[in-house]
């Protein structure tokens, strides 16, 4: 990092870090959490390599702080539900430490990647594509006609692909 | 939006379009070779098919049950974020559908209830009053919703219900339809079968997902089934409803048996060592505390609880 960089970087910390803390721990609800995403914040800053201008500063730090708190919502709820879920398995079914992890990793990627999509079509969407169900099948269980059980799913590999299309850019 | 790509994500809604048309249940042939051609026809539609394809690559390591899991964890954090406030309004919604009723036409109220979701943490208990002052209690980590006003969506955890038996209402779980028409009984699905226990009332009806007929159950009946099958019936055990009153209350259950029931209201995992079948506990616990129920265990029976973390807990021999 130049000494012209760390110079608008401390000083964008300075500035800033105090209401960004407060923004954080409004919506977290717990100061720990707020301080460790108010790093989180500035990290990201360090790695993109732009200090914003000062006249934006304070928008770019709230833009990328609202979308470390989504961030980590996801991983909460995602965390809570796998392991609620951990309970119901056997104890043949155990993995480990890295296996769970991956698992909750690949979980976050889908939620992500289905995110833009109603609950209905994420519904249909993942009982073709994970439990190969057929449509009719699908149809039967959600109580709708096969030809909405097929825009579901169109409507499913859209909104993935379009999210990977972004993600790839 | 730049104009290709807008024109990027339109292609890709046509590629979309083409492949859940060849996901179906018997594409032809000819659908198939108007697929190629369309991919052939343009580099682009090529490049947005490979896109669409591509984009699948997460949900090929996806565990099966990922649907469930991803359903799960929105009502969580629907709930969250609705926060303790929010849970009291999702009561009200309930209730003043109930007001409406009295006075208003029936249609409007169904259409007020439609898409009503509800979902309780682990180790939460809600009490709700529905149309006709039908009573319903939702016990730990359950999510449920009422699409209409006779239709009850238990889609994962357990429920007591009180219908006054002035309509019969639908209870759906993943297993199937009862259909209950008045009494108390107690629906829950937390594996992979639904448990029905009808405590007084009219008989009530069952229907698996893919059985040819439906079966009755009498008051003081229970039973299991899943979409295709029942288990034998027995008894109904008043034991099992203690989570009503926020007890757990037991006899002669085999440790292991219970451990799997306290698991379900404590955030975490609770692990206990397959050795341990042969013991088997006899009492009354209070849900509020779960760490003192495990102090209990350990004080009496030859285990040893070891907390790995807070949310990490196995319980194995001395």
């Amino acid at each position: 990092m130049s000494n012209d960089m760390q110079a608008h970087l401390s000083q964008l910390y300075e500035v800033h870090q105090g209401w960004l803390a407060g923004f954080l721990k409004r919506r977290l609800n717990c100061s720990h959490q707020a301080a460790d995403l108010v790093q989180e914040t500035y990290l990201k800053i360090i790695i993109n390599g732009k200090i914003p201008p000062a006249v934006y500063a304070r928008q770019y730090l709230s833009k990328i702080a609202k979308g470390l708190v989504i961030d980590h919502y996801r991983r909460w709820r995602i965390e809570q539900a796998y392991l609620e879920s951990l309970q119901h398995l056997t104890a043949a079914h155990q993995c480990s430490p890295e296996q769970h992890l991956q698992i909750i990793e690949t979980l976050i990627e889908i939620d992500t990647l289905l995110h833009n999509l109603s609950v209905r079509a994420r519904e249909a969407f993942l009982l073709r594509k994970l439990e190969g169900l057929s449509y009719q099948a699908i149809a039967k269980q959600m109580d709708i006609s096969v030809s909405s059980v097929e825009k579901y799913v169109a409507k499913g590999l859209q909104v993935c692909a379009v999210a990977y299309l972004e993600q790839t850019l | 939006m730049s104009a290709s790509r807008k024109a990027d994500i339109e292609r890709i809604q046509q590629a979309a379009v083409w492949m859940a048309r060849l996901w179906s249940d018997q594409p032809t042939e000819r659908e198939q070779q108007a697929c190629n051609a369309w991919r052939k026809s343009n580099p682009a539609n090529e490049k947005a098919w490979q896109c669409t394809v591509n984009a699948q690559a997460s949900l090929a390591r996806a565990p099966a049950n990922s649907g469930h899991l991803i359903a799960r964890s929105r009502a969580l954090s629907r709930r969250n974020l609705l926060g303790l406030a929010g849970f009291a309004a999702g009561g009200l919604i309930f209730s003043s559908g109930y007001l409406l009723r009295k006075d208003s036409s029936p249609d409007s109220y169904t259409e007020l209830l439609t898409h009503v979701e509800l979902s309780t943490a682990t180790g939460e208990l809600k009490k709700l009053s529905l149309s006709n002052n039908n009573q319903l209690v939702v016990n730990t980590a359950t999510d449920i919703s009422m699409p209409a006003t006779n239709l009850l969506v238990l889609s994962i955890g357990e429920i007591w219900l009180e219908n006054n038996g002035r309509h019969p209402l639908q209870i759906k779980t993943p297993s199937g339809t009862i259909t209950h028409h008045g009494g108390q009984l107690s629906v829950r699905h937390t594996g992979t079968d639904s448990q029905v226990s009808l405590f007084n009332g009219k008989p009530a009806s069952i229907m698996g997902r893919k059985m040819h007929s439906a079966f009755t159950l009498n008051p003081t009946q229970k039973i299991n089934f899943t979409a295709s099958k029942t288990d034998s019936l027995t008894a109904t055990n008043l034991n099992e409803i203690s989570w009503l009153s926020g007890k757990l209350v037991v006899q002669d259950m085999p440790l292991t048996e219970f451990v799997a029931e306290l698991s379900r209201y404590r955030k975490g995992v609770l692990r206990i060592a397959p050795e341990l079948s042969h013991l088997a506990v006899t009492g009354a616990f209070s849900l509020k505390n779960t760490d003192l129920i495990l102090q209990q265990l350990q004080a009496s029976l030859p285990i040893k609880v070891k907390q790995l973390t807070r949310y990490w807990v196995n319980i194995c021999a001395v």
